[in-house]
């Protein structure tokens, strides 16, 4: 390296000092042609071989190097750099302040408004969900990074990178417009938060990002040689950047519009939007309208607006509009993990609503809200033909605020709740059972109003009861309610009865996995469980217990049905009344009755999706329809489709089951029409019966004021209904065909098919079937007549519980309560409820049942359950000396 | 008179150079020092090392050309200048258009004779 002497270092520096304003206004980079000159030089300097430089060889190489030449004055132009960087102040970056204030709005805010929005989700939560999809994500984070880069590029003066860099920033300001236009009814808002409390410009950030990537193409503009040379790509990406948007945003936009119009007014526009709906709708999008939208949130959704303008999806709606699309009932899978206005952010402090609090509907499930425990003890009576189950239910509460735990029990066939208990700080209060409506009356007032620990049962369909308790406290809390049920045994043959245990239809609580219903059984005669999941214990002669543990699902399953094996030769038992006073008797009689084919049977096909799996299986059991029987066969679609209308041919049901075979279940439609055409064939012909074979209707779709109208009218040979419901859960339906006597359930025993063809087959000719007949009689003797067994009050609940079917089918209602309430029976005319105090029985005019006097296992004035709690005693002794012998 | 043809010849070299910086390039990178030491030799061009640099440094920010920096035994680092391909897509229109003008003038030319 040659030395350079002080005087020749000075007069370099000198000469670029000369010539350094030059080079700025040329457009340049001043210092990098200042290094290149001084690496030129080194460069002259080794090649001349200098021993020493001087300043006289500065001053010659500098002379000929020569002074930078002046920026020429010509027109703009890729050749003409140097006026265009002259005319320009292109090459002053902006100042720090702004550099700063471009990064933070454009960059910073923008990625920090992102990620907490992604970690608490609180706008998702509190007004609308700006980041629906994944693809949202990466959206909304391409404007930060598109404004880093534009960023960097002008403060490295990357010229290089400008076009490309154009088109970037354009669509990353098509992105930023759009979530700016989202935001803006929460800028006012954000605004105020700011004032108040020091924080919320979060909902400032799009339209800040916005303002940063329009500021920031100001600077990329100038970043080349030519500042009045249009920066590409603004209109093209702008253009692409809300095409991805489009793209991303067209499912959900496509949905809501879909759910509009499916919930118009217009039966075409309605199909229509289901129509769109079924094609293209996005399920998440129906799920989250299904839990509501706070008025909040929806004042502040600004596409929402614009789609449905003052007409607001009503979450009942909502729900209705995704059964039809999907066939499921919307509480059938899990919430979404964001429910606008529902969840999200307010989850961050667990603050939700249950908008069915204290209502009629089981509703959606409640997050923290969980089956503690469930225990089902039965006793079933073999001979006599009944079964008495107690159902204790525990549930805890893990959120933060009391919660209403809600379901809906499938009872046994025919069955009745005939106690309700509730345990207050330990103590078991019984129920009192009263008219419906002042049931129900009470339990608002106590529970929604004072807020206090109140139990409800009330009738909800055929064999089907709404329960629900409230408060289940919070954090951690629980409750703990017990329903007795007195059921008949269903008679399979002479020496056989069947007991089908209660379960659960629908509910609103969760039931964490591992808790299973803890079941127990006994009774006098063999029982025996379907499956091994229920397995026998010892017991006393003549008698048999089981025990084991099901799953929620086994238990609404042929699992939960267990045969009790009885005395075929004991037609007849008897039991003292003594709900009505001494002196009466309540006589209950088995007879054999010969079957009658019915001259016209109509099939009603639900067409929903979950009948999609049935439909071969259901179609082949319709062979065994009897020759010459009119057969109707409908399917309940968009419109109620008639299949079949001809006599069945010589084999049977063949041609019926091969045109069944050709329906293809999807979606979810409405039964109601079907079932009123149904009527109206089979009303033509005494005798007739409709079979309607369906899925679960989770909602009402239309109103069944025709059908229930139908069914109160109906003459002594107006039609039978027989329902056969193939997959467990909650029909809107069958709750208001509560009551009628010509509906009837049938006993789900394994196989829909198999069900099926057992029904068709009983209306064969000389197929035998067991009526059951409960008389009240005023004397001992005539009770006994012909050897009758005595039997518990059961039966006089039994036979109470029909006397309230036929009052209330003579239209009296007022004796048809006061039977009921006498019987403490909860029938579609009466309800049961349990209050925390006696004070506010008085408040609400009514009374407790008396301990002594509610049903329980062992019934404690029956004898013959005596020889019960001798076994259990015996079992429990046995237990404990095996304990102890453990140990 | 010999002011005004001083003043156009200007005038025509400062179109020119970007050219001939960028033709210079096209077939290799060249650093700089020997980039000085080829153009200097195009006749009736009149480059010096102060006029060069400051251009290639607007290039390079254009984007036409880019750099990279080499240490030499023979000296000082060298920095190398290579064309970029819209660097290259420039330089053909560039000489499309002289390629246009100078028929142009013969054209001219011709019709005055």
């Amino acid at each position: 390296m040659t030395p350079w002497t002080e005087a020749a270092r000075a007069e370099l520096e000198r000469y670029f000092a000369r010539v350094r304003p030059t080079l700025e206004a040329s457009g340049a980079d001043a210092n990098e042609v200042i290094e290149d000159l001084r690496r030129h030089l080194d460069a002259e300097v080794a090649t001349a071989q200098l021993p020493v430089v001087t300043e006289q060889d500065v001053q010659r190489l500098l002379a000929r190097i020569g002074a930078p030449e002046p920026p020429a004055v010509e027109k703009p132009g890729l050749a003409s750099a140097e006026a265009s960087a002259q005319a320009s102040p292109a090459a002053v970056k902006p100042g720090r302040f702004v550099n700063g204030l471009l990064l933070f709005a454009g960059v910073i805010l923008p990625l920090i408004t992102l990620a907490l929005e992604l970690a608490t989700r609180m706008c998702a939560g509190a007004f609308f969900d700006p980041l629906p999809t994944i693809w949202n994500v990466v959206l909304v984070a391409f404007v930060p990074v598109a404004n880093l880069l534009a960023w960097i590029a002008i403060r490295q003066n990357q010229a290089g990178r400008r076009s490309w860099l154009g088109w970037v920033n354009g669509a990353a300001i098509g992105v930023a417009l759009y979530y700016a236009f989202l935001f803006l009814p929460l800028l006012l808002p954000g605004i105020i938060a700011v004032l108040f409390f020091g924080w919320g410009s979060l909902p400032w950030s799009p339209m800040l990002s916005l303002i940063a990537a329009v500021g920031l193409r100001r600077h990329l503009r100038r970043l080349g040689p030519n500042p009045e040379a249009a920066l590409p790509g603004f209109w093209r990406g702008l253009g692409l950047g809300l095409l991805a948007l489009g793209l991303i945003e067209a499912p959900g936009i496509a949905t809501k519009i879909g759910l509009q119009k499916a919930a118009s007014e217009s039966p075409q526009e309605q199909r229509t939007g289901l129509r769109w709906l079924r094609l293209a709708g996005r399920e998440e999008t129906m799920l989250r309208a299904c839990y509501g939208f706070t008025r909040g949130a929806q004042q502040m959704d600004i596409i929402g607006s614009l789609l449905g303008g003052a007409n607001r999806l009503p979450a009942e709606k909502a729900r209705e509009i995704y059964y039809r699309v999907t066939g499921r009932p919307f509480n059938s899978v899990p919430a979404p993990d964001v429910r606008t206005g529902r969840g999200g952010f307010a989850d961050l402090n667990e603050w939700t609503w249950d908008d069915d609090h204290g209502g009629d509907k089981v509703g959606g499930r409640i997050k923290g809200l969980a089956l503690h425990g469930s225990r089902l003890d039965t006793i079933a009576d073999a001979d006599a033909a009944w079964s008495y189950t107690e159902w204790t239910l525990e549930f805890k509460n893990d959120g933060v605020q009391d919660r209403e735990a809600r379901a809906q029990l499938l009872l046994p066939p025919g069955g009745v709740v005939s106690r309700l208990t509730l345990w207050v700080n330990g103590e078991e209060r019984e129920a009192a059972f009263a008219g419906r409506s002042h049931v129900r009356e009470a339990y608002q007032k106590v529970a929604i109003q004072q807020r206090r620990d109140p139990v409800l049962v009330t009738t909800a369909g055929p064999d089907r009861v709404l329960m629900q308790c409230f408060p289940v406290p919070r954090n951690g809390g629980t409750m703990k309610v017990r329903l007795g049920i007195t059921a008949p045994l269903t008679l399979a043959s002479a020496s056989e009865g069947i007991l089908r245990l209660p379960c659960l239809l629908e509910r609103n609580f969760n039931i964490p996995e591992g808790v299973r219903h803890s079941v127990w059984a006994g009774g006098a005669g063999e029982l025996k469980p379907r499956g091994n999941a229920l397995t026998a214990e010892a017991a006393l002669s003549g008698h048999s217990t089981l025990r084991g543990m099901l799953s929620n699902a086994e238990l609404a399953s042929p699992r939960g049905l267990l045969t009790v094996a009885r005395n075929p030769d004991q037609p007849a038992v008897w039991t003292k009344d003594t709900r009505r006073g001494n002196g009466n008797f309540i006589r209950q009689t088995i007879q054999p009755v010969a079957s009658e084919p019915p001259p016209c049977v109509v099939f009603v096909v639900d067409g929903s999706r979950d009948m999609a799996p049935h439909i071969p299986s259901l179609a082949e059991a319709l062979r065994a329809v009897g020759e010459g029987t009119e057969v109707h066969v409908l399917v309940a679609l968009d419109a109620v489709v008639p299949l079949w209308e001809r006599r069945a041919n010589q084999q049977g049901g063949g041609d019926v089951a091969t045109a069944l075979r050709q329906v293809e279940p999807q979606c979810g439609h409405d039964n109601v029409h079907a079932l009123l055409r149904a009527w109206f064939l089979a009303a033509q012909k005494p005798g007739s019966v409709i079979v309607w074979i369906h899925t679960p209707q989770p909602m009402l779709l239309d109103s069944t004021e025709p059908l229930t109208q139908a069914l109160e009218r109906a003459g002594r040979d107006a039609p039978q209904i027989y329902e056969l419901q193939v997959e467990p859960g909650p029909d809107r339906i069958l709750e208001k065909l509560d009551g009628f006597a010509r509906v009837h359930s049938v006993l789900r025993k394994g196989d829909p098919a198999q069900d099926l063809r057992e029904l068709i087959q009983s209306w064969r000719p000389g197929h035998q079937h067991w009526t059951v007949a409960r008389t009240p009689v005023d004397s001992e003797t005539a009770a006994r007549e012909g050897g009758a067994k005595e039997a518990d009050l059961h039966l006089a609940r039994l036979w109470a519980l029909d006397e309230v079917r036929r009052l209330r089918a003579e239209r009296r209602p007022d004796e048809a309560v006061r039977l009921a309430a006498r019987y403490q029976l909860v029938t579609p005319v009466s309800g049961a409820v349990v209050l925390e105090n006696q004070q506010q029985y008085v408040q609400t005019g009514l009374k407790p049942a008396d301990p002594q006097a509610v049903p329980a296992i062992p019934e404690p004035s029956t004898g013959a359950l005596v020889a019960i709690g001798v076994l259990l005693c015996w079992q429990w002794r046995r237990w404990q000396r095996h304990a102890a012998s453990s140990d | 008179m010999s002011d005004s043809f001083d003043n156009w010849t200007v005038q025509v070299r400062k179109g020119l150079l970007d050219m001939c910086i960028l033709r210079a390039l096209a077939g290799k990178e060249r650093y700089g020092y020997e980039l000085v030491k080829t153009l200097v030799d195009v006749p009736g061009l009149g480059l010096t090392e102060g006029t060069l640099y400051p251009l290639l440094s607007r290039l390079r920010l254009q984007g036409l050309v880019t750099t990279r920096l080499e240490e030499s035994n023979e000296g000082p680092a060298r920095k190398y200048y290579t064309l970029t391909a819209e660097g290259r897509k420039v330089l053909t229109l560039m000489e499309a258009y002289m390629d246009k003008l100078n028929e142009g003038t013969r054209a001219l030319r011709r019709k005055g004779e």
